[in-house]
C-alpha cells in the first residue's frame, strides 16, 4: 500500500499516538479524516481515502489518520464526539468507522457508521461535511 | 404475540406501500403559510389558496413499471436518465464556484451543500455509485491524475456523456411510446369545470374570484355583476351550440350531389336489365355489373344513414359521423375501381356504345360526390374542434400538455382564485394520467389514471356569514310586560351576523357541526299591537344554522327574552318554519 497522505497511528504506544494525533489536529487549515479498524473493507477504503486526501478545495489540506483498533485514542476521540453536534455523533463509538475533523474549529462531522459503505462517494462526502462545518468561518 | 407481530408487520408494509404510492404531493400556500397535505391529512384546502403540485418522478416510474411491465426497457433507461438529471441538476453552479480563484464563504457553503446533495444521490443508486467509484479510480490512476486538480469536472463530463448516450438509446426505441399528463377539475353542484395548472396545461384561468371572508350582505352591484355574468355564460353556451348548428346545416345544404347517384343507379339497373337478355354480353361482364349494382345499393343505404345521422347530429357524437364518412369514402373508391373494370370489359363487347352515356354520367357524378365529401371532411374537422372545446371537462383537450418522464416539470401551480365561482364544499380533483397511443389506427388514445387526489375547498379560518330565519322568542319577565297573549313563545323573524370557523382538519366539523356565534337582530311583536318591536342580542348556531339559540334585548319594551330557532332545510306541513337563507 503506497500511501501518500495517510499516517498510521501506532498501536503499542498510547502517548506517541496521542502526540501524533495532537500534532495533526493542531495544524490549521487541515481536514483530518480518522478511519478506525483494520478489516478487509477498511484496507480497501484506505487507498481511496488517501487518494481523496490529495485533493484540496478552497486551499484546505487533507490528511488521513488510520487508527487500526478501537482502543487506541478512544478516549480522545470519544471526547471530540461528545462535543460534536453532527449527525450520528451520539452513536456508540464502537459503531463508527470513519469521522472527519473540520479544518479550523476541529469539530467532528461526516461520521460514517460500520454498517455503511466506505466508497469514494461516502468518503468524499465525509470530507465535504467537515469542511462545510467551517465554511462560514472562512474570512473571504 | 406471534399474531401481533404479523399484524404490525402487515400494517407497516401497507403503510409503506401507501407512502410509496404517493406520486402527487400537494402544498397549500395560504397567506404565505405553506402546508403539505399528506394522504393521511384531511383533504381540505382553503378556497382562496394557491396550490403547489409536486410530482415524484421516481415514484411515477415505479407505478408505471408495476402497471405496464411491457414498458420495462424504456422505463429503465428513463429511470437512469432521471437519476442522472437529478444528480447533475446543479453541476454548472459547482463548476462555476470551482473556477473562481477566491470563492466567498457563502459560495463555499453553496458548493458544499450542492456536493452533499450530489453525493447523496450518487450513494442512493447502486449503479451510479459504482459508476462514480470507477470514474474516481480512473481519475486517480497515475496516468491521468495531476496534483492540484479536482475530479468534479471529469466526473460531470463523463456523467453528461452517459446521459447523452441514454438519450440516444431512448431515441432509437419506438417514439412516443407513452406520455404523462396532469389534469385538474372542479366539481360542484352544477357539474364541473376544468382547472388550469400552470406548467401542465395551456388553459386560461376562469374568472378571477376571491371568496370573501367577511360578508355582511350581498350588495346590489354584486347582484348585478352576478346576473351579468350569468347572462354572459348563457350567451356563450348558446353561441357555442349555434355555431355547431350553423355549420351542420351548411354542410347538409352543400351536400346535394347525392341525387346524381340515385339517377345513375336507376340508369345502371335499366342497363343491366337490358343486357341480361343479351347473349352477346359475356357472363363475366354481367356478373361484374351486378356486383357494381350491389355496391351502389350499399352506398345509397350508407349515405341515407349518414344523412339521417347528420340531421340528428349531436355535438357530443362526432366520432360516429367521422367513421361513417370514412366508410363511405372507401366504398366510393371501390365503386370507382369496379366501374373501371366494368368499362374495360364492356369496351370489348358490342354494347360499348350503349354503355358510353352511363360512363360519362358516372364520371361526372363521382367527381361531384368526391368534391362534396372533401367539403364534408373539412367541415367536420371544424366541428371536431368545437367538440373538443365543448367536452373539455371529460376528454383531454389539446391544451393539456403531454410529457415524457425526462421533460415532465417537477412542479405545477393552481391558483384557486382563478377557477371562477365556487363555494364551500366544492371539490377539486387532480389526476395524473398515462396516455398510451391506441394500437388501432384513428382510435382514441388509451388514458390510464395513475394517481388521483381529491380535495374539498373550504373557506378555512374565521369568516362571517349572514343568516335569516325564524326564531321562537320567550320573554324572560313575562309578568312584568303585562302581555295580553298567554303564549310562551312568539314567532319572530330574525337576521344574524355570524362569525364562523372553517376547519382544514375536519370534514365532520365543516359539513355537520359548523358552529357560529354572532349578533342577532329580530322584530318580535310581544304586545301583539301589529307594530314590530326591535330586539338585538347574542346568537349561537350549530349544524349549518339549523339550530340556533340566544338571548336578545327587546329595545322597544325594555326587556330580555331568550330564543331558539329550528330552521329545517325542508318545509313541514302546518309549521311556519322557513328554509335557511344565507
Amino acid at each position: 500500500m503506497n500511501l501518500k497522505r495517510t499516517t498510521l497511528i501506532p498501536l503499542d504506544d498510547d502517548s506517541l499516538a496521542e502526540s501524533i494525533f495532537k500534532s495533526f489536529i493542531e495544524k490549521e487549515m487541515m481536514l483530518l479524516m480518522v478511519i478506525i479498524g483494520d478489516t478487509d473493507t477498511i484496507r480497501e477504503a484506505i487507498p481511496k481515502a488517501d487518494n481523496l486526501a490529495q485533493l484540496s478545495y478552497f486551499k484546505m489540506e487533507r490528511w488521513v489518520l488510520w487508527v487500526r483498533n478501537y482502543e487506541i485514542l478512544s478516549e480522545t476521540l470519544k471526547k471530540h464526539l461528545k462535543a460534536s453536534d453532527a449527525d450520528k455523533s451520539k452513536e456508540d463509538y464502537n459503531n463508527i468507522k470513519c469521522l472527519c475533523f473540520s479544518p479550523i474549529l476541529d469539530k467532528v462531522d461526516g461520521i460514517i457508521l460500520k454498517n455503511a459503505e466506505l466508497s469514494y462517494a461516502s468518503l468524499q462526502q465525509s470530507f465535504f461535511k467537515a469542511q462545510a462545518h467551517d465554511a462560514l468561518a472562512v474570512n473571504i | 404475540m406471534y399474531y401481533l407481530k404479523r399484524i404490525s408487520t402487515l400494517v407497516l408494509v401497507c403503510f409503506t406501500i401507501g407512502i410509496q404510492a404517493q406520486i402527487i404531493s400537494v402544498i397549500e400556500n395560504d397567506k404565505d403559510q405553506k402546508r403539505t397535505i399528506s394522504l393521511t391529512d384531511k383533504q381540505i384546502v382553503d378556497i382562496n389558496s394557491s396550490l403547489e403540485i409536486q410530482l415524484s418522478k421516481l415514484q411515477l416510474l415505479d407505478a408505471i413499471q408495476q402497471q405496464f411491465p411491457q414498458l420495462k426497457q424504456h422505463l429503465e433507461l428513463e429511470s437512469k436518465l432521471i437519476k442522472l438529471q437529478q444528480a447533475l441538476r446543479n453541476q454548472s453552479a459547482v463548476i462555476s464556484i470551482l473556477e473562481k480563484q477566491l470563492a466567498t464563504a457563502s459560495e463555499q457553503a453553496t458548493f458544499f451543500e450542492i456536493m452533499n446533495g450530489f453525493l447523496t444521490d450518487i450513494q442512493n443508486d447502486p449503479l451510479l455509485n459504482e459508476r462514480y467509484n470507477d470514474l474516481m479510480a480512473k481519475f486517480f490512476s497515475t496516468d491521468t491524475f495531476a496534483p492540484g486538480t479536482v475530479p468534479e469536472p471529469y466526473i460531470f463530463s463523463n456523467l453528461n456523456n452517459d446521459m447523452l448516450q441514454i438519450e440516444q438509446e431512448l431515441a432509437s426505441l419506438e417514439a412516443d411510446i407513452y406520455a404523462v399528463s396532469v389534469l385538474a377539475f372542479k366539481k360542484d353542484s352544477s357539474g364541473g369545470d376544468r382547472v388550469h395548472i400552470q406548467n401542465y396545461d395551456t388553459y386560461t384561468n376562469r374568472d378571477y374570484v376571491t371568496i370573501k371572508r367577511w360578508v355582511t350582505s350581498l350588495s346590489t352591484e354584486q347582484k348585478q355583476q352576478l346576473e351579468a355574468l350569468n347572462d354572459i355564460a348563457k350567451q356563450n353556451n348558446l353561441k357555442k351550440t349555434n355555431v355547431f348548428n350553423e355549420l351542420k346545416i351548411k354542410l347538409l345544404e352543400e351536400f346535394k350531389s347525392i341525387t346524381c347517384i340515385k339517377d345513375f343507379k336507376n340508369n345502371s339497373i335499366e342497363f343491366i336489365n337490358n343486357i341480361q337478355l343479351n347473349d352477346v354480353v359475356p357472363t363475366e361482364v354481367k356478373n361484374k355489373i351486378e356486383q357494381l349494382n350491389l355496391l351502389i345499393t350499399r352506398f345509397e343505404t350508407l349515405f341515407l344513414l349518414l344523412k339521417t345521422d347528420m340531421d340528428q347530429w349531436q355535438i357530443t357524437l362526432l366520432l360516429d359521423i367521422k367513421s361513417e364518412v370514412e366508410t363511405i369514402v372507401t366504398l366510393l373508391k371501390t365503386i370507382d375501381t369496379n366501374f373501371s373494370d366494368v368499362t374495360t370489359l364492356i369496351n370489348q363487347t358490342r354494347v360499348k356504345t350503349k354503355f358510353m352515356p352511363l360512363v360519362s354520367e358516372f364520371n361526372t357524378c363521382y367527381a361531384t360526390i368526391n368534391k362534396d365529401f372533401e367539403t364534408l371532411k373539412q367541415g367536420a374537422a371544424l366541428l371536431f374542434n368545437l367538440q373538443n372545446n365543448y367536452i373539455a371537462n371529460k376528454a383531454i383537450g389539446t391544451e393539456v400538455l403531454a410529457f415524457t418522464l425526462d421533460n415532465l416539470p417537477d412542479k405545477g401551480y393552481i391558483n384557486l382564485k382563478g377557477t371562477g365561482q365556487r363555494k364551500n364544499g366544492d371539490e377539486l380533483l387532480i389526476e395524473l394520467v398515462l396516455r398510451l397511443p391506441s394500437a388501432v389506427e384513428n382510435a382514441p388514445e388509451q388514458v390510464v389514471t395513475i394517481e388521483q387526489r381529491e380535495f374539498i375547498m373550504q373557506l378555512t379560518g374565521p369568516r362571517s356569514e349572514v343568516a335569516i330565519g325564524l326564531i321562537f322568542a320567550n320573554p324572560i319577565n313575562k309578568e312584568d310586560l303585562n302581555l295580553q297573549n298567554d303564549r310562551n313563545f312568539f314567532y319572530t323573524p330574525s337576521a344574524a351576523l355570524l362569525l364562523k370557523f372553517g376547519s382544514n382538519k375536519s370534514h365532520f366539523y365543516n359539513d355537520f357541526l359548523d358552529f357560529g356565534i354572532g349578533l342577532n337582530f329580530a322584530t318580535p311583536d310581544f304586545n301583539t299591537d301589529g307594530t314590530p318591536e326591535f330586539g338585538t342580542g347574542i346568537i349561537t348556531t350549530a349544524f349549518k344554522n339549523i339550530i340556533s339559540a340566544g338571548v336578545n334585548y327587546n329595545l322597544t319594551l325594555d326587556s330580555f327574552y331568550w330564543f331558539f330557532g329550528v330552521n329545517l332545510p325542508f318545509n313541514l306541513p302546518g309549521i311556519p318554519i322557513n328554509n335557511i337563507k344565507n
